[in-house]
């Protein structure tokens, strides 16, 4: 299982650098950027596996934030609509306050529920209204060729698949939340390949910026020869 | 959360999570589906509806370029029917003063070619009027259609008169020429077709709009007909003012008046400054 998810996180990394290097948007770079953190912590929580429990209890806490932190700004990038921008801007700022102060005033021995469900939440809300200005604006092709299609898919799916267990994190007991961690693992290989598929979306459905346009001067047509 | 409080957490929290998980990917799988068939649609739908204004703009355009067409056959006829041959007569007469010395027979031939010229010069003129009125141009938009209304009245086929109540300010020569045109397509129609014997035009303005009306007592069209004609080959005339008001930004209306006796067709244009750039 360890090596399969090992895989899932490469795959994309290594999509993105031999794909996406050049000329890529800045919210695939956000989530290139996700893609290494979360790799670096899910190393880091391995490593700790339990020994501290405190020290894994704020690992795990810093990595809700900054993964808060990370898809807020991602879909701050990609909704282009000014005022819900605002109100994205807005809600985020409180709901990673909120988060924050949870997390703070938590006792840092479990793991933390409430910051957890409550990111989960957002950010479902978050794609949900990505979703909702897609169905009423819809972009002249076909909504499968957008990367941050195939993007707001892999969060939804990580998010809608972890969601319960987040919720009910608080009433399990360490042994069992390992047993269970089973699913964020499965969530996160599925998202890392969608991740994956967004990277390839945008360097072959896309059109390609570098390639030069055929300029027709029609002053300058050759005579027959 | 209260209910998974109060349930046995060593039997239920993982028929709890298994569910909640499968539903809530569920959910997420099915919300997705939904989006990209819902997508699609309205893009095709979209497609659709463009394809529709294209056939309709190229409608406009042969429309327009046909009636071009038959305007310089019309032209073209007039010219090579009315003024050739009396051009030609003048010059058989001008012919004649080479032939015949006689003095009072060359004056009269003379006088002859002089009045056939004068004819012609006429002719000339009356074609150019039509093609372009110099009262449009010299004086505006309502001299044009005052103009236009005493010579239908004059003509003694029907009873014709015009109102401009709020036209203090000429509006582009461009817009005026268009809008005349569009008055006399319309008049030329009702003329036609509708066995009219009275015909009124009045012209106000409303806020930021612009309108004309025309009433006249005889066979007119409602709006439904006038969108079955400009959909089908014929009406070239209507297509053509269509086309004129797809310019100035405008719509056209026919209806039946309220009373049931005559029929009404009422052009609102933007103002002038209202006007979006082309």
């Amino acid at each position: 299982m360890g090596r399969i998810i090992a895989f899932s996180y490469i795959l994309p990394i290594v999509c993105f650098l031999v794909f996406c290097l050049k000329n890529t948007k800045k919210e695939l770079w956000v989530i290139f950027f996700y893609i290494i953190l979360s790799l670096g912590f899910d190393f880091f929580r391995f490593l700790l596996h339990l020994e501290n429990e405190t020290v894994y209890s704020i690992v795990n806490g810093i990595f809700t934030i900054c993964e808060y932190t990370i898809f807020a700004y991602f879909f701050f990038t990609v909704i282009n609509t000014p005022i819900t921008k605002k109100i994205l801007a807005i809600v985020s700022i409180i709901m990673f306050l909120l988060i924050v102060i949870i997390f703070i005033s938590s006792n840092k021995r479990n793991f933390d529920s409430a910051s957890a469900s409550i990111e989960s939440i957002t950010i479902i809300v978050f794609s949900l209204i990505y979703l909702f200005r897609q169905i009423n604006q819809p972009q002249e092709h076909f909504i499968f060729l957008s990367p941050n299609f195939w993007v707001v898919l892999g969060i939804l799916i990580y998010m809608s698949g972890t969601l319960f267990l987040f919720i009910m994190a608080s009433n399990l007991s360490d042994t069992e939340l390992q047993k269970y961690w089973i699913i964020i693992n499965i969530s996160n290989a599925i998202t890392n390949i969608i991740f994956c598929i967004a990277f390839l979306v945008n360097r072959f459905a896309a059109p390609n910026p570098s390639a030069e346009k055929p300029y027709k001067d029609y002053n300058n047509i050759p005579e027959n020869p | 959360m209260l209910l998974l409080q109060v349930l046995n957490p060593d039997n239920s929290i993982p028929m709890v999570l298994f569910f909640g998980t499968i539903g809530m990917l569920a959910l997420t799988i099915g919300l997705i589906v939904f989006i990209s068939f819902h997508q699609r649609k309205v893009i095709r739908y979209q497609q659709q509806l463009q394809k529709m204004e294209q056939d309709q703009q190229k409608t406009l355009l042969n429309a327009s370029i046909r009636l071009q067409e038959e305007e310089r056959q019309r032209i073209a006829a007039d010219l090579h029917d009315d003024a050739g041959p009396l051009l030609a007569t003048a010059r058989l007469y001008l012919n004649e003063n080479f032939v015949n010395l006689d003095k009072n027979t060359q004056l009269q031939s003379i006088y002859n070619a002089k009045q056939i010229i004068d004819d012609t010069i006429q002719l000339i003129r009356n074609i150019s009027h039509s093609l372009m009125p110099p009262t449009l141009k010299n004086f505006g938009l309502e001299s044009a259609v005052n103009d236009l209304f005493q010579k239908i009245s004059g003509s003694g086929s029907m009873n014709a008169s015009c109102r401009f109540h709020e036209y203090r300010e000429r509006l582009k020569s461009e817009n005026e020429l268009i809008i005349f045109r569009i008055i006399q397509e319309l008049v030329n129609n009702i003329l036609k077709h509708s066995n009219a014997s009275f015909i009124h035009l009045t012209q106000n303005t409303s806020g930021n709009k612009f309108f004309i009306r025309i009433h006249h007592d005889g066979r007119g069209i409602t709006q439904i007909d006038f969108e079955k004609l400009n959909k089908s080959n014929v009406g070239l005339g209507l297509k053509n003012i269509q086309s004129r008001l797809k310019v100035l930004q405008g719509k056209i209306f026919f209806e039946k008046d309220m009373s049931q006796t005559y029929y009404k067709v009422t052009i609102e244009l933007l103002r002038e400054e209202e006007l979006r750039p082309a």
